[in-house]
């Protein structure tokens, strides 16, 4: 007994050991994990800006950027076709709530129709819910691939004295707080079916010391599998009936009435809505340039990655490169101004100068290993020797392109 | 005639002798051990029973519609109830089965919602509650007390647990089906709570709801799908009875027949 005591306290005591820790920050999501070459194919990401870095509980961040489902989407995921996709974010927990999301201009509260090689502009409104200091991501979601992550940003939540509330107005008139509606309902009747259940299970084993349970097994073993002896043998008595019809009956009133209540007291109420939208094309982009690429050579004594494209430029300006974006990362051309954030770095672009209307030229970015590494994006060793990416070229009048390339990796030694 | 009923009466006696004898070594801790212990073990095995066939349209709100989470929660949940069932009165002629296990998975799902859904991620409660099994689990009791039949608790105790799981669902559900208007789309409260509260490896399209079809039945999906998932729990209560039978009370006969 002395025994059974202390192990109990001592389960006790790591219950509430447990329960003095709490997940307080995560900084990482997991989107290493996934393989570099599907990442760069995938999806590029850019001008994701975060409205505020710091708020307090109650106030709304505005999250907005670029997405664009690249024409270099690998075969393998979704059957090579994305149709369904979905906007989201990635924090650790609710601790944003979403308010509003547009696609395009479009309101989309839920999953939208895409397809390769479309680009969609996205808003997302966020109000601050739990303090604290939250690394966030915009993700957009592929069906039948999964969750492709976009750069993040810490964000700061303070304290509110008034707490968190998420406030609608149902369409009877009616306001509500959804962090707080109907709970009293829930845990009531939840409560209340417990108190049935265990008055139930009380009944047949501890009714004032009479009814026993292991030891029926002996009695229990002679009778017939549908009979329970009657009243002769006392197992179930004509008291147990009526006991257990009393708590069957009010379980049966309590239901019966409680749905009637709620039927009446919540009328007018419709199915869970499945509401996806195909949002509007994207306003369209310059077309300055065609870029192909010819080559991605990785240097491993230099730990450098240089990816060879041919550009042409189609406008009536000169066009510079501005920077490449893979994966969630973006890489600037040093005459483009300097890195923000964990997820801008500098390349060195060659040649710098800017390439005269009509003329194509190869033009060389240089990525330094050690970020692709860290981020796991040089598929060295994976299934696929591929770099991909979105070029951005600018004219001088700020006009940008973005082009899609796609490469082989090929390692050198040399 | 006249000889038999003394007999009977003689053989129920004695029944009754042992029933009420005063054990000294199987005294009631043994009883209170077993209830207590055995408690963690039914609850897991309703719980992972509940988590591998109807997980998801328990966790959310926004999951519970009135096509799927009719149809496959009441078939998932009634398997470790009905193997429960078999046993207690098997052993014990306890028509508490079907509750007992509705207890423990009441314990099982609130200590998970409360702790992991709540406490640690601070997800709002009326987001993630769990359905409650009890009242269909004292129903279902009832008809085996009533019936002493494992067929008609299959047929009758199918049916009353599929009922009484949505009626009772439903009362704690509806105030979530409550229309509003949420970035200019109609929606209910349980969708704009799962807008809202961002579940980061959930996307909404990953719901299995009702999308709508040509088979409408004059648009009562309600209805159809609880006759479906009556018909589906049936099956299910015979997969706990082979379970009650076979795996656990089977072996142990086996066993002690070696002895």
């Amino acid at each position: 007994m002395r025994r059974f005591v202390v192990m109990t306290l001592a389960a006790l005591l790591g219950a509430a050991a447990m329960m003095g820790v709490r997940a307080t920050s995560v900084s990482a999501h997991g989107e290493i994990a996934q393989e570099g070459f599907v990442r760069m194919q995938s999806v590029g990401w850019w001008d994701v800006k975060f409205s505020k870095t710091s708020l307090a509980q109650n106030e709304n961040l505005n999250l907005t950027g670029t997405a664009k489902i690249l024409e270099t989407w690998p075969a393998n995921m979704s059957d090579g076709n994305p149709k369904i996709c979905y906007f989201t974010v990635i924090e650790p927990g609710a601790r944003f709530v979403l308010v509003d999301r547009k696609i395009n201009g479009m309101e989309a509260p839920q999953s939208f129709f895409c397809q390769k090689g479309d680009v969609y502009n996205f808003n997302m409104t966020l109000r601050a819910r739990d303090p604290g200091n939250w690394h966030v991501h915009p993700a957009i979601a592929v069906k039948e691939s999964g969750s492709l992550i976009g750069p993040g940003q810490y964000i700061d939540i303070n304290s509110s004295p008034d707490g968190f509330s998420f406030p609608i107005t149902l369409l009877n008139g009616k306001n509500i707080d959804v962090e707080s509606y109907g709970t009293w309902l829930v845990l009531g009747f939840s409560a209340v079916t417990l108190v049935l259940g265990m008055w139930w299970m009380l009944f047949w084993t501890v009714p004032g010391g009479r009814k026993r349970t292991i030891t029926r097994l002996r009695v229990a073993n002679e009778l017939p599998l549908n009979q329970d002896g009657g009243p002769a043998v006392n197992l179930i008595t004509k008291s147990d009936h009526r006991q257990c019809e009393l708590i069957a009956g009010v379980t049966v009133a309590l239901t019966v009435v409680g749905f009637i209540w709620a039927s009446v007291h919540y009328s007018g109420n419709i199915p869970l809505q499945v509401d996806w939208v195909t949002p509007p094309a994207a306003p369209a982009q310059a077309q300055l340039t065609s870029a192909t690429a010819s080559n991605a050579i990785y240097d491993p004594s230099a730990d450098t990655l240089k990816v060879i494209t041919s550009v042409t430029n189609t406008s009536k300006s000169p066009v510079t490169v501005n920077a490449f974006r893979t994966g969630n990362l973006t890489f600037l051309n040093p005459s483009n101004g300097l890195p923000h954030g964990d997820y801008e770095f500098q390349m060195k672009v060659s040649p710098q100068e800017p390439i005269a209307p009509g003329a194509t030229q190869d033009v060389t970015v240089t990525i330094p290993g050690n970020v692709l590494r860290q981020q796991e994006l040089l598929p060295l060793g994976q299934a696929q020797y591929v770099v991909a990416g979105v070029l951005e070229l600018a004219d001088s009048n700020g006009n940008r392109n973005f082009d899609t390339i796609q490469t082989s990796l090929n390692p050198t030694s040399t | 005639m006249a000889t038999a009923t003394p007999t009977i009466d003689l053989e129920a006696l004695r029944l009754r002798e042992i029933a009420e004898r005063p054990y000294k070594f199987i005294d009631r801790k043994w009883d209170f051990m077993f209830w207590v212990t055995a408690g963690f073990v039914v609850g897991a095995a309703a719980n992972i029973t509940h988590l591998l066939f109807a997980g998801d349209w328990d966790f959310w709100t926004d999951w519970k519609d009135r096509q799927w989470w009719m149809t496959i929660t009441p078939f998932a949940t009634i398997i470790i109830p009905s193997a429960l069932q078999f046993i207690q009165w098997r052993a014990w002629r306890m028509p508490t089965g079907a509750t007992y296990t509705a207890v423990c998975l009441f314990f099982c799902t609130w200590i998970g919602r409360l702790l992991q859904w709540k406490y640690f991620i601070n997800m709002p409660i009326n987001f993630v509650w769990s359905a409650t099994w009890i009242p269909a689990g004292i129903i279902t009791d009832l008809v085996l007390l009533k019936s002493r039949s494992f067929i008609l608790t299959a047929l009758i105790g199918s049916a009353t647990w599929t009922m009484a799981f949505w009626m009772s669902n439903y009362i704690m559900m509806l105030p979530y089906l409550q229309p509003t208007s949420f970035m200019n789309h109609t929606l209910t409260v349980a969708d704009v709570q799962g807008i809202g509260y961002i579940r980061a490896q959930t996307p909404e399209y990953l719901r299995i709801i009702e999308h709508g079809s040509l088979r409408t039945f004059l648009q009562e999906t309600q209805y159809v799908s609880l006759a479906f998932g009556t018909t589906l729990c049936v099956f299910g209560y015979g997969i706990g009875q082979f379970l009650g039978r076979k795996l656990a009370v089977g072996p142990i006969f086996r066993y002690l027949k070696q002895y």
